[in-house]
């Protein structure tokens, strides 16, 4: 059956996918709070290392291409399943949660960096938001690897182009983590 | 094959572009212009096209784009308390 992109109503609604969606919609609550609290909170520093001082542009700007490029991937997993090639749906997932994996290690080695150089949580108010956006954001990259893995490799069987919502509802997460990177990139490390 | 009937948008020219607006963003802090109106509008840019086609808005039931709908205002007011609060402090 084919499945021509139109919009409107007439579309089917799936209840797993609108639940994701629902949770989704919190996760923008959060979020915005969160990035919110960064913005009135980074330039109050009395002491300590500042944001313009800490923060460089380097590893961010290579994480951003590694999670666009891993939204990427995420969908061509459901486009590929949806066209009924399991296998390459496999692969292109695999290759998502190699992606995270890999924004991940350069997260640690960003954040190891910035505590050689004395930019800890308790430092100051800026090391403490700093932190926190980012750590949450991470944390969310990381749930998403699992997720990814486990639809991939544990739940394998499970997936055909009839039942492809268990791909399509771990994607809307992972792009929807994109999407909160590519705001806090420009907040955090653009508006230094 | 009926599986073949399946139409995708470009997904790769959509990586694309949002690769290259990426590359504009962190180049404008190089150039002598106003950054936060370009800075915003690359981002308003690269979530619109991730939301769109990525997460599939465009072609997918309203209902969903509604649900991801509502909680902007709040997050808007949300900024507006915030900001207030903070506006409060610096007086």
């Amino acid at each position: 059956m084919a499945h021509p992109p139109t919009a409107g109503p007439e579309v089917a609604v799936d209840s797993r996918k609108l639940g994701v969606w629902v949770f989704l919609a919190s996760e923008v609550i959060f979020f915005t709070s969160l990035i919110i609290s960064y913005l009135v909170l980074h330039n109050r520093v009395t002491s300590g290392p500042t944001a313009h001082e800490a923060l460089t542009l380097t590893i961010p700007t290579v994480n951003t291409m590694i999670l666009l490029v891993s939204s990427v991937a995420m969908v061509l997993a459901l486009a590929h399943l949806r066209d009924g090639n399991r296998r390459a749906c496999i692969a292109w997932l695999l290759t998502t949660a190699w992606l995270g994996i890999c924004f991940l290690i350069l997260k640690a080695a960003e954040y190891s960096q910035h505590l050689r150089e004395g930019l800890t949580p308790s430092v100051n108010v800026f090391g403490s938001a700093y932190y926190t956006v980012t750590g949450f954001h991470a944390a969310h990259v990381a749930v998403g690897v699992i997720w990814i893995l486990s639809v991939a490799l544990g739940l394998r069987r499970r997936i055909s182009p009839q039942n492809d919502v268990l791909v399509e509802t771990v994607g809307l997460y992972w792009h929807f983590v994109d999407l909160v990177w590519v705001a806090v990139f420009m907040v955090v490390y653009l508006l230094r | 094959m009926e599986a073949k009937a399946h139409r995708h948008p470009n997904y790769v020219l959509v990586g694309v572009i949002l690769i290259l607006l990426t590359i504009l963003e962190v180049s404008v802090l190089r150039l002598p212009v106003p950054q936060l109106p370009f800075l915003i509008g690359f981002a308003v840019a690269k979530g619109a096209l991730i939301v769109l086609y990525f997460m599939h808005l465009k072609f997918d039931s309203r209902l969903y784009a509604l649900l991801f709908a509502y909680p902007w205002p709040l997050a808007l007011l949300l900024v507006g308390m915030l900001l207030w609060i903070y506006l409060g402090f610096r007086m």
